[in-house]
């Protein structure tokens, strides 16, 4: 109850530029959105696993530390490929030689001293990453990284670069983290948020209190799109930005700052390049319907069936590729490396998405696969964008 | 500083029901003066012509939008907002182009849609509060700004609750709220008293004229409800098929130069010479069903009102006849709707 009503009175205020009206749209949304217990509790389960990787990190640094395991790792390495020479030389046979051959010259044949048909070298490599893997404090980084992200610490450890090791394993490692568990925690998140925040416009048509206000279609947008972004930097870009935080804080010396400076940077880039195409892949399914229901059974539908068909579809490759005399080998339980699949990377939004965060990390290959994916996100972006666009206007012409 | 009067309009709620015919306290001592001005203004979706040739200067009382179902009352009323782009023509709100300023007119304007809308999830005071903002109001003063409207729309407690559990009229109210949150220069009200109570529907229409007498704000008030209209508007305009019927001031709408004469106590032989010496060239005398006479002014350069009076008195008095009633009669204006719409529609009065 009003103290004193006086009324209604002029008001001749200062107000704000057109730009920023958005910014209510935003806060809002974000206060409704944090209503929701669920969402509260989900944003905490989502920080959980920071524990287990800013453990890790230590882990490592106090490795790094030591110093022993990657002198041997590298030892052992240089040891091998002399071996290996030596047998090469014995059998009159010349690496260098090798090398230095010709582009279109036949190849002499190579010593295949593996059963499994694998070359020395990746021999070796597998060789060392069990070898690490075994290590108490070193195991679980080996196996958190898999696939590809193993080659590249290898190069890096045999190379003896501290600084390069360095980089490549806090980049992998910021990059896993992002993707892995907070990529999970931001599908559901995003699922539970985003399907009523254009629906339920569209079903109450609030659209109408909106345009009939100076706020533009794209603000509109912006507002709403903000809402998510926020959400996805608060458990990815956040979380990430602490962990390399805490990281450089605990390090005994600036020589981890020196060498990874510009992850920081790194972190938010990838980070918008998740939750970018995501935010509006989430709000265009949430823009073609009223009902929020079957706007979150597309969300999941979209992620799930995209992550699935790429696995088989990748799987087919490699048994066809093994079929046919591929050097690749063919293991079904064995993750699965990005660049593997033959260019079927576009069918699932997560893996295309995460191949391009590990090109934003710098760890990745700028192969066939990256520069499909890095066509397909901006547009899925820009379909979404067109689509929201196009539902908006309708809805206010009708 | 405030003037006298507007303090007491604040505090005495009977203020709000002044006379509108007092010129003295008209349009908060603004001017009147042209706020839209439409020119051949057109609308066609695929094969339909919503609006043709709309032409109309509109002031800035209260003017109310007349129309049938599919008129394109709202249609007219998107295109001032800039919510949907003519096919044709071009006009000018407050000096501002309404294909180009879009974001600047609406601004300036205060707008409440027909529908039933509402933001889902948020309170009524957060409803206007966050409408303030799109004005560019600062939180905290769109708060404040808020709790004042809200009161002056009378909504009480029911403001903390969430405005999805509210009932149509306090959603009418809450909408009112919003669109006058920031003070706007021109109010464009579509069906603002739907769903409302016949108490509250008087509340809210006061609170209109309010606005536009103390206040200046112009007033553009699109219905049905012919009585909503005879109560608070000044210039009607009447729109049917997309087509401007009739624009004009409620006034001269109604007033059609026709006079109301009954007497007392006549006999058949002086009835007729009184009607004998009531017919003069220029006017023209009816008998109504009811037995009074009316004078229709067929030539008003002739016929004043003074002198049609001083007819009547000196018939009167050579008859000895005695008149009970002399008066302007008026046409209802549910009569001049069906007229100017061609009678093909029916008002819901």
């Amino acid at each position: 109850m009003p103290i004193h009503d006086v009324g209604y009175r002029r008001w001749q205020g200062t107000q704000s530029g057109f730009g920023t009206r958005w910014i209510a749209i935003t806060n809002k949304g974000f206060e409704i959105a944090f209503r929701s217990q669920w969402v509260r509790r989900m944003m905490f389960l989502a920080w959980l696993p920071a524990i287990y990787f800013g453990a890790a990190l230590f882990f490592f640094e106090r490795t790094f530390e030591n110093r022993e395991i990657f002198n041997a790792v590298a030892e052992l390495n240089q040891a091998a490929e002399m071996a290996e020479r030596g047998v090469h030389a014995a059998q009159g046979f010349d690496d260098d030689d090798d090398e230095a051959r010709p582009p279109g010259a036949p190849a002499r044949p190579r010593i295949d001293l593996g059963p499994e048909g694998l070359d020395t070298e990746q021999k070796r490599r597998n060789a060392t990453m069990r070898m690490l893997s075994r290590t108490p404090l070193l195991g679980g980084l080996v196996a958190l990284l898999g696939g590809s992200g193993s080659e590249e610490v290898f190069d890096a450890i045999v190379s003896q670069d501290d600084t390069k090791l360095r980089r490549v394993v806090w980049s992998w490692f910021i990059l896993k983290f992002i993707t892995t568990p907070q990529g999970f925690a931001l599908l559901l998140l995003i699922g539970w948020v985003a399907p009523p925040m254009i629906a339920k416009d569209l079903r109450t048509k609030a659209f109408l209190l909106y345009f009939s206000r100076p706020l533009s279609k794209f603000s509109y947008i912006l507002g709403k799109l903000m809402v998510l972004v926020v959400m996805c930097s608060m458990i990815t870009t956040l979380p990430a930005l602490i962990l390399y935080g805490c990281g450089i804080a605990l390090s005994p010396n600036l020589t981890p700052l020196y060498a990874t400076w510009d992850l920081p940077l790194r972190i938010i880039v990838v980070g918008l390049m998740h939750s970018i195409p995501a935010s509006l892949l989430a709000l265009m399914l949430s823009a073609i319907t009223t009902e929020s229901r079957y706007a979150m059974f597309g969300w999941y539908a979209t992620w799930t069936l995209g992550f699935v068909t790429w696995r088989i579809l990748s799987l087919a490759y490699l048994s066809q590729n093994q079929d046919e005399g591929g050097d690749v080998p063919f293991d079904p339980l064995a993750p699965l490396a990005l660049e593997d699949g033959g260019g079927w990377i576009y069918v699932s939004l997560y893996d295309s998405i995460s191949l391009v965060q590990s090109l934003g990390m710098g760890v990745g290959d700028f192969n066939l696969q990256a520069q499909l994916a890095c066509v397909m996100l901006p547009l899925v972006s820009l379909s979404c964008f067109a689509i929201i666009w196009r539902q908006l206007s309708r809805a206010t012409l009708g | 500083m405030q003037s006298a009067s507007a303090t007491r309009a604040k505090l005495d709620p009977q203020f709000y029901s002044k006379s509108k015919n007092d010129p003295s306290n008209e349009n908060g001592g603004a001017p009147v003066q042209t706020v839209i001005d439409l020119r051949s203004l057109g609308k066609r979706i695929k094969s339909k012509q919503i609006l043709s040739d709309v032409t109309l200067q509109i002031s800035n009382r209260v003017t109310g939008l007349l129309g049938p179902n599919g008129a394109g009352k709202s249609t007219l009323i998107k295109i001032l907002l800039g919510l949907v782009r003519p096919t044709a023509g071009s006009g000018r709100l407050m000096d501002l182009d309404i294909l180009r300023d879009k974001l600047k007119i609406r601004q300036l304007v205060g707008y409440t849609p027909e529908d039933d809308c509402y933001i889902d999830g948020l309170t009524g005071i957060e409803m206007v509060q966050m409408s303030g903002q799109f004005f560019g109001l600062p939180g905290r003063e769109a708060l404040r700004r808020a709790h004042e409207v809200l009161d002056f729309c009378g909504i009480k407690q029911e403001r903390y609750r969430e405005i999805s559990g509210y009932s149509t009229g306090m959603r009418q109210q809450v909408k009112f709220a919003s669109a006058i949150v920031h003070n706007p220069q021109f109010l464009i009200l579509d069906e603002p008293t739907t769903g409302l109570d016949p108490e509250e529907r008087e509340r809210l229409l006061r609170r209109v004229r309010f606005l536009n007498r103390q206040f200046g704000m112009g007033v553009m008030l699109s219905t049905h409800i012919l009585p909503d209209v005879q109560l608070v508007c000044d210039d009607v305009i009447v729109l049917a098929e997309g087509r401007v019927r009739a624009h004009q001031s409620l006034a001269s709408l109604q007033n059609v130069n026709r006079w109301r004469l009954q007497i007392l106590e006549v006999n058949s032989n002086i009835s007729n010479a009184f009607t004998q010496s009531l017919r003069q060239p220029g006017l023209r005398v009816e008998i109504a069903i009811d037995g009074s006479w009316e004078l229709i002014v067929e030539d008003e350069s002739r016929w004043s009102k003074d002198r049609v009076a001083e007819l009547v008195w000196r018939a009167a008095g050579t008859m000895g006849a005695t008149i009970s009633c002399f008066s302007p009669a008026q046409e209802s204006l549910e009569a001049i709707f069906l007229k100017a719409i061609g009678g093909t529609n029916h008002a819901h009065s």
